[in-house]
């Protein structure tokens, strides 16, 4: 099911909550809504569902103008992040809600409802708990069933809002691929609302960044990350790092802040910055000294500051940091994978 | 300085409230049980609870709808001027009863408003079971509205938005998921109000013109035996009030506990 927004427009009050806002999203893709608190991408995902109508603008679904039709017509499956199961329900009667309401004709029999529930709660793997009260599971098991249920109707589109937001954060990591999975193994076509860059960036085909509610830069995780269009993105998608330099005959050469005419400024992820112990076989490399590490496991932070006293951040592997000693005051060559020029303000 | 605080505290307890309700009970057995029978049972007291029981069912019915319509109503829809509404629905509770009646009175009555116009039509409502029925419609008007609109604004919408999605229709997710959602509520919205109900006098007394086996209800009737100086008779039905009052009081805490545990499904 493809969904095609064009120039959404809604105001709260005096707050414009989406400001002319076009996206289109293609059959089987997975699309993040991506931004801060309060940059539209809830209630563009909530205008999509029909749960809010816009004030200008119109949505597409298939080619069809969904403006004349209800909710239920538009055959999606919203997942809240606070799940809205039905607290009087068991689990099982939650997941047939959707079958059980159908009008006399269209409903299945009851026994073919059972088959059908019991086989999505083996989907999200919590068949063993249909006979329970939601207030009896934990959160992770809450989203799963809250999944399940949406499911029920069989969407062709499936609307996430925040769905890991209250989750912690290992559970969330394991849920992340998970729905991933899913997502491909049913052929739907995803919309999921996040303010987690990693999530995004993980699960995600596209990335649409908010802002104020307007889409700063749609495209591929790593466009988005490589090439921000501008300031506001650049910073929300990872830290980064400004240098100064110079063109050289090898591209940018960086050094300490000059005066001359042909200077540039060069934005740099803490993820491109290589730490090398040595220096042989490097180019264009940069001497600095290491000042504080943080480990988390897997990667390694650290603060360093070039010869000339400019302070900067890596993230390098934390196997790194064992297989060569890295230590506090030690001094090592520095090269960049990858460095942004532009017109950033920052 | 806990204990002073415990003894101040039972001290007024005892003296304002204890005491007198356990003075009510034993005058109203004084000169024996067969006595407190006799004025519970008298033919004026049975017809003043048959008609409290009735003015108080129709009343506390009539409002629970009304309450939770209301509630719906200034809960779930982008209804303009909801702080109006809600004063509105408040009046009742800051009006004086007494007022109350008497604006019933210039409505209905005799010289009142459409009072002639229902009179010529045989449709009597001042001083009559229907006259009864309004003003205590009038003074518990509030209860399960005020009961139900908070409630219903710290659940939120999204149960409802989520079966709306899942393809229920309003009517559908009105009964499977809003009813399910403020039964207790309700419940205890209708328990204040039939307390209120059975006990009100002051706008009754306006609109019933205490006629004995008519339209005397259960109150009417007790400041009738007192003023009759029938003492003993007026604290034996009083006993039926405090019943309800203490009665409530107990149900209360069964009804109004926000998290109960379910008998089905409850294993760990």
């Amino acid at each position: 099911m493809s969904i095609e927004i064009d120039g959404l427009s809604k105001q709260f009050g005096s707050f414009t909550a989406l400001n002319r806002v076009s996206l289109s999203v293609e059959t089987g893709e997975f699309v993040a809504l991506l931004g801060p608190s309060g940059s539209g991408k809830t209630t563009l995902l909530r205008m999509i569902a029909g749960l809010e109508h816009p004030d200008a603008g119109r949505i597409l679904v298939n080619g069809i103008d969904t403006q004349s039709m209800g909710v239920a017509q538009r055959g999606v499956g919203f997942v809240f992040q606070h799940y809205a199961l039905f607290r009087h329900m068991t689990v099982f009667e939650n997941v047939a809600f959707g079958l059980n309401v159908k009008p006399r004709r269209e409903r299945l029999p009851a026994s073919a409802i059972r088959d059908k529930v019991m086989s999505l709660l083996q989907l999200v793997q919590l068949d063993w708990l249909s006979d329970r009260f939601p207030d009896q599971l934990s959160g992770g098991q809450r989203q799963r069933i809250a999944l399940a249920r949406s499911l029920a109707v069989e969407p062709k589109l499936l609307l996430l809002d925040e769905p890991f937001g209250a989750l912690d954060s290992t559970i969330r990591k394991e849920l992340r691929q998970w729905l991933r999975r899913l997502h491909d193994q049913l052929g739907v076509t995803s919309v999921f609302v996040t303010h987690d860059v990693d999530e995004a960036m993980e699960m995600a085909d596209r990335v649409a960044v908010l802002r104020h509610g307007v889409i700063e830069q749609v495209g591929h995780p790593d466009e988005v990350y490589h090439h921000p269009a501008n300031s506001f993105v650049l910073q929300f998608i990872g830290g980064v790092n400004l240098f100064h330099g110079r063109m050289g005959e090898h591209g940018i050469q960086v050094s300490s802040e000059g005066t001359s005419s042909d200077q540039v400024t060069a934005f740099i992820r803490p993820q491109s910055v290589r730490v090398h112990i040595a220096t042989d076989g490097l180019s264009e490399h940069v001497m600095a000294t290491i000042k504080r590490m943080r480990h988390d496991g897997i990667s390694a932070r650290l603060d360093l500051v070039t010869e000339w006293g400019h302070p900067f951040e890596a993230i390098i592997h934390a196997s790194q940091v064992i297989n060569e000693g890295l230590h506090v005051g030690q001094q090592v060559a520095v090269t960049f994978d990858h460095m942004m020029l532009g017109d950033y303000s920052i | 300085m806990k204990w002073v605080m415990m003894i101040l505290a039972g001290l007024f307890l005892g003296l304002f409230l204890g005491f007198p309700l356990a003075l009510i009970v034993t005058e109203a057995v004084a000169k024996g049980w067969h006595i407190y029978a006799q004025a519970i049972l008298h033919p004026d007291t049975q017809h003043a609870i048959g008609l409290t029981l009735k003015v108080a069912l129709i009343a506390v019915g009539c409002n629970t709808v009304f309450g939770i319509a209301a509630a719906w109503l200034l809960t779930h829809t982008s209804l303009r001027g909801k702080s109006i509404w809600m004063t509105i629905i408040d009046l009742p509770f800051s009006i004086s009863p007494v007022v109350a009646g008497l604006m019933l009175v210039l409505v209905f009555g005799r010289k009142g408003w459409i009072g002639p116009w229902l009179l010529a039509h045989d449709m009597p409502i001042i001083f009559t079971a229907w006259g009864i029925g309004l003003a205590t419609c009038f003074v518990t008007l509030p209860f399960v509205a005020r009961e139900l609109i908070p409630l219903m604004q710290t659940q939120g919408t999204q149960e409802e938005e989520a079966a709306t999605l899942l393809g229920a229709s309003g009517w559908q997710v009105f009964v499977r998921i809003t009813l399910p959602k403020i039964k207790w509520g309700v419940l205890y919205g209708v328990l204040l109000a039939a307390g209120r109900a059975v006990g009100e006098f002051g706008a009754v007394s306006v609109v019933s013109g205490h006629i004995v086996g008519k339209t005397n209800t259960v109150s009417l009737h007790i400041e009738r035996l007192y003023n009759e100086y029938q003492f003993q008779a007026a604290f034996a039905v009083s006993t039926l009030l405090v019943a309800i009052g203490v009665l409530s009081l107990l149900v209360h805490p069964l009804v109004a506990s926000p998290h109960r545990t379910r008998s089905k499904g409850n294993t760990p």
